[in-house]
């Protein structure tokens, strides 16, 4: 008698296998998959892009960041399509031809906007793959990321979506608005060991850190700031921890070089910002939770669990032995609820403030809705509208009070103003101040009126007053009146240097990292690229070319011939040729000795001259001399300074070097080399005398 | 090169059928356009699939459209209009590499006189025997009214016949059947037989049950353009995307595809917990 073969049990099925092994991929059904980090859904994702584009359907991949849109294209490359990443930075827009498209929900937004101008191509969509979905929870990114699946939902009607996450605290809520299958457990390969310690004050906390950090173990430690990131890792070195800090305000170059070293071991220790919660792929093998408190529009607000977990989740590298979160925090922080994994339930800001104007607008925009039934039947599919409750009606009559619609006989009308800010993805009220520009403004009187608009990050008083010095001699009628507010002028300033000296040397000049700046350079000019739609005059298109080519105005009207880039201004520049004027009277000659073609050079001297003059308003010195002290900010910078009265005039010491005021009858003169009537060691003279 | 089913028609001139057209590559065999419609908008984009191009001779239902017979054969006189020569059909089609072709003929409208009805179909049967005498463009039908006498078409060895005159009884499905069981008790084994303008599924069933090879329609996007759906949807004042869907709904209808379940008023995979 043969005993009997052993039973096997069969393998129990979870979360992203559970998926596959349903045929997720290949049904047509959508599905939300919520599972931990390294489950496996970026394959389940793969694996439902191929079998879409092997049906001839084509895919978009939403993800949080541009960063990610480029590195899931760089891995995807080998499906059997063209994938491809459609961002901002690329050349040309690449949707036409691409099988893939990676984007943020930020772009699919203003596809989505354009509905019928995508059509063609957009209609060939048949899956979308929408990951970390729980970013539609976020206060600040989560409306787009709504709308921008509510309108594809809506214009697809074939749309199948993946919706992928790991922190989810409702999703048969979710999946439920969706109108998908809900598959959830899944297993880490490596689970998380979570360890919480409590700290009794937080400045216990750099000393707790080094504790538990355990020499030649890949760790990331999650910190709030950029500052707090940058000031621990210099801290680590010192106390002879291989470490380094990575944020969004490291230049790419920089941020590439410090992965590469993590991820090489050179680098042991990253202290990093919530950027890399939803950032490019770095795990590691130890995860520390720093900062459990942040500070937001709405006071101390603590990390939320679907946060913690995301930030866990970057614990486990493949082929690790161990997946170890330590939580840092103080009693009142309560480092131990982490461990328990209760989710935070989802919901759309989009309901809220300006988000739910803008959903409108762009729905009138679009085409989705010509009445106020339409708009609300809109309203009413967003996942904000699912999980509370919005006032669509009242939405409406605010766009119409605003000018951004019109109403023709019930018929609702996206208005030129509504139209500008729906593609600029603008509040009403920023593009609308257009209108308020001064008559005949100057170049710093549109960055003036743009910064005022623009979130300006902070700057130590000395960056501020030196960058403020830049802008005394330049034309501005707003200076001059001395009505610009404060912040208007410092954001002025560093827009100003970024035009004059690049983001980098801007951000030299404030302390700022080049991101930084650039992120604010490109905020400004979106407005000014809105304003220039919706009021183009010379001013505002001659701001918006120096602001995208970051060139002084004079070199900037070079710009403004068709088909010449920042490249091309700044190659004609050195070539002995500083504006538009000026090269409508160059020799050919001149440009052929500098390396352009004789076939280049006559048709840029020869549009120049057809472009006809500039008009560039500036307002005369005698007024600027008159009215500037009423800028607070120059009088700041010039209260800084000593003045000490001498035989020949007065002495002025305090900037980086003595200056010799002298007067000549009523007028001051300086020695100093910024060539300006009046700067700032004659206005502290100035105030000297008064 | 021959069809089966429900063939969508599409028009230059509504956007509707410009927000359908990828639907339409994607799930229909093929696609119905009118020579005149191309000759309307030369240059405009044409549908990725293969195109049975119509003559236009529907437009002789225009109450101020007349005939006019040129000796070898008759052309289309459309106020406002050019006039339409089996010349100009014939270019059309070969210009746009037209997978099947139609012959121009002459529909009556019902306040045509017996004998305007019978200089009609005298015209409309010389036009057929014209363009089957000549180099076809395409896979070429001859185009024919009911109670037509087919024998000197068929004598002239069409690719197929294309039966017109039925839509303005779409309704009277027993009639439709008649209609087609008659011409088609009267071809060959195998000619496909093509009749205009029926839309209704049933008025589709019904032609196709009854011989018919394929059947034509715009009909879907009419519907859904008064925010209606043969599944029972209605939406009085629906926005765009919203008779794209009815028109997606109403063309798969038609084509009696599977439904998808994304657009299956049922599927619903989970309890609705809505909050308030």
């Amino acid at each position: 008698m043969t005993s009997p073969a052993p039973i096997t049990a069969p393998p129990v099925l979870s979360g992203p296998d559970l998926a596959l092994a349903c045929g997720v991929t290949t049904l047509p059904v959508s599905a939300l998959i919520t599972s931990p980090t390294g489950s496996g859904k970026t394959h389940l994702a793969r694996e439902a892009a191929r079998h879409a584009l092997l049906q001839g359907e084509r895919v978009i991949v939403t993800v949080p960041t541009k960063a990610l849109a480029h590195e899931i294209a760089h891995t995807w490359a080998d499906l059997p399509g063209r994938v491809q990443a459609f961002t901002r930075d690329q050349p040309s827009p690449p949707h036409r031809a691409a099988h893939v498209l990676i984007m943020t929900p930020e772009r699919l937004d203003l596809v989505t906007r354009r509905w019928r101008r995508h059509h063609p191509w957009l209609a060939r969509v048949g899956l979308l793959i929408t990951d970390e979905i729980h970013t539609i929870s976020d206060p600040a990114r989560g409306a787009a990321l709504d709308a921008a699946l509510t309108r594809l939902r809506a214009t697809l009607p074939f749309l199948r979506v993946l919706a992928l996450t790991a922190t989810c605290g409702n999703p048969r809520v979710l999946a439920d608005w969706l109108s998908a299958l809900h598959i959830g457990g899944g297993i880490r390969p490596m689970p998380l060991t979570w360890t919480a310690k409590a700290v009794r004050a937080v400045a216990d906390k750099p000393a707790a850190l080094q504790r538990a950090l355990t020499p030649g173990e890949s760790t990331l430690v999650f910190v709030h700031g950029r500052q707090r990131a940058t000031d621990l890792a210099a801290q680590l070195q010192q106390a002879g921890h291989a470490s380094a800090a990575h944020h969004a305000g490291l230049t790419p170059d920089v941020r590439a070089q410090v992965e590469a070293d993590f991820r090489a071991g050179r680098t042991r220790v990253l202290i990093c910002t919530p950027t890399l919660e939803v950032g490019v792929n770095l795990p590691a093998e130890h995860v520390v939770l720093y900062d459990l408190t942040t500070f937001g529009p709405d006071g101390r607000q603590a990390l939320t669990v679907n946060a913690a977990w995301q930030r866990a989740g970057r614990a486990g590298r493949p082929g690790a032995t161990r997946a170890q979160v330590t939580v840092l925090g103080t009693r009142a922080e309560q480092p131990g609820q982490y461990e328990r994994g209760r989710f935070e339930p989802l919901s759309s800001p989009l309901a809220r403030g300006e988000h739910l104007l803008g959903f409108l607008l762009g729905c009138v925009d679009g085409g989705y809705a010509r009445t106020r039934a339409q708009a609300t039947r809109m309203a009413q599919q967003t996942f904000a509208a699912h999980t509370g409750t919005l006032n669509a009606p009242r939405a409406v009559a605010t766009l119409l009070l605003r000018g951004a619609l019109a109403d023709h006989g019930g018929v609702l009308r996206v208005t030129p103003l509504g139209r500008v800010a729906s593609q600029a993805l603008l509040p009403v009220p920023v593009v609308a101040a257009v209108r308020v520009l001064p008559q005949d403004p100057t170049v710093l009187d549109v960055l003036l009126s743009a910064a005022a608009h623009v979130r300006l990050p902070s700057l130590g008083d000395e960056s501020r007053a030196t960058l403020v010095d830049a802008l005394m001699g330049v034309p501005s009628r707003t200076l001059d009146a001395g009505t610009a507010p404060p912040d208007a002028v410092i954001g002025a300033a560093l827009l100003h240097a970024a035009t004059h000296h690049g983001d980098d040397g801007a951000a030299g000049l404030s302390g700022l990292h080049v991101p930084t700046v650039t992120a604010l350079r490109e905020d400004a000019l979106r407005i000014v690229s809105a304003w220039h739609a919706l009021s183009p005059s010379i001013s505002v298109n001659l701001t918006r070319v120096s602001l995208a080519a970051q060139l002084p105005p004079r070199a900037a009207t070079l710009a403004l011939l068709s088909g010449v880039g920042h490249v091309t201004a700044r190659a004609l520049t050195q070539a002995g040729v500083p504006d538009l004027p000026t090269l409508a009277r160059t020799p050919p000659a001149q440009l052929t000795a500098a390396r352009f073609t004789a076939r280049t050079a006559e048709r840029l001297i020869g549009a120049a001259q057809a472009y006809g003059p500039v008009p560039l308003a500036e307002p005369t010195p005698a007024s600027r001399a008159r009215t500037v002290l009423a800028d607070p900010a120059r009088l700041a910078r010039a209260r800084l300074l000593t003045v000490t009265p001498t035989a020949q005039g007065w002495t002025v010491t305090g900037g980086s070097e003595a200056r010799t005021v002298t007067r000549h009858g009523d007028a001051l003169t300086c020695d100093c080399p910024d060539g300006v009537t009046l700067c700032k060691h004659i206005l502290a003279v100035r105030l000297h005398l008064t | 090169m021959t069809f089966n089913g429900f063939i969508p028609v599409l028009t230059h001139r509504y956007p509707l059928d410009a927000l359908l057209t990828p639907y339409v590559e994607r799930y229909a065999p093929a696609a119905l356009m009118s020579a005149a419609e191309l000759r309307a908008a030369p240059g405009a984009p044409l549908p990725a699939l293969p195109l049975m191009i119509d003559s236009g001779g529907y437009q002789a239902l225009d109450a101020h459209a007349t005939v006019v017979d040129t000796g070898a054969f008759a052309a289309l006189h459309v106020p406002g209009q050019a006039p339409l020569t089996p010349l100009d059909v014939y270019d059309l089609q070969r210009s746009a590499r037209a997978a099947v072709c139609f012959t121009l003929d002459f529909p009556a409208p019902a306040t045509a006189t017996t004998d305007e009805r019978a200089r009609r179909l005298h015209l409309g049967e010389r036009n057929a025997l014209w363009a089957l005498s000549q180099i076809r463009p395409g896979t070429l039908y001859a185009s024919v009214q009911p109670g037509q006498d087919l024998t000197a078409i068929l004598a002239a060895r069409p690719d197929g016949l294309a039966l017109g005159g039925l839509a303005p009884h779409s309704a009277d499905r027993d009639r439709i059947r008649h209609e087609i069981r008659t011409v088609r008790a009267q071809l060959p084994a195998g000619l496909p037989l093509h009749v205009f303008g029926l839309g209704h599924p049933d008025s589709i069933h019904a032609a196709l049950t009854a011989g018919a090879t394929t059947v034509d329609s715009s009909s879907p996007q009419r519907m859904a353009a008064s925010g209606r759906a043969w599944t029972g949807e209605v939406i009085p004042d629906a926005a765009p995307h919203e008779r794209l869907r009815l028109a997606v709904t109403n063309l798969l209808t038609a084509l009696h595809a599977d439904v998808p379940l994304a657009l299956h008023p049922a599927w619903r995979p989970l309890t609705p917990r809505r909050s308030a």
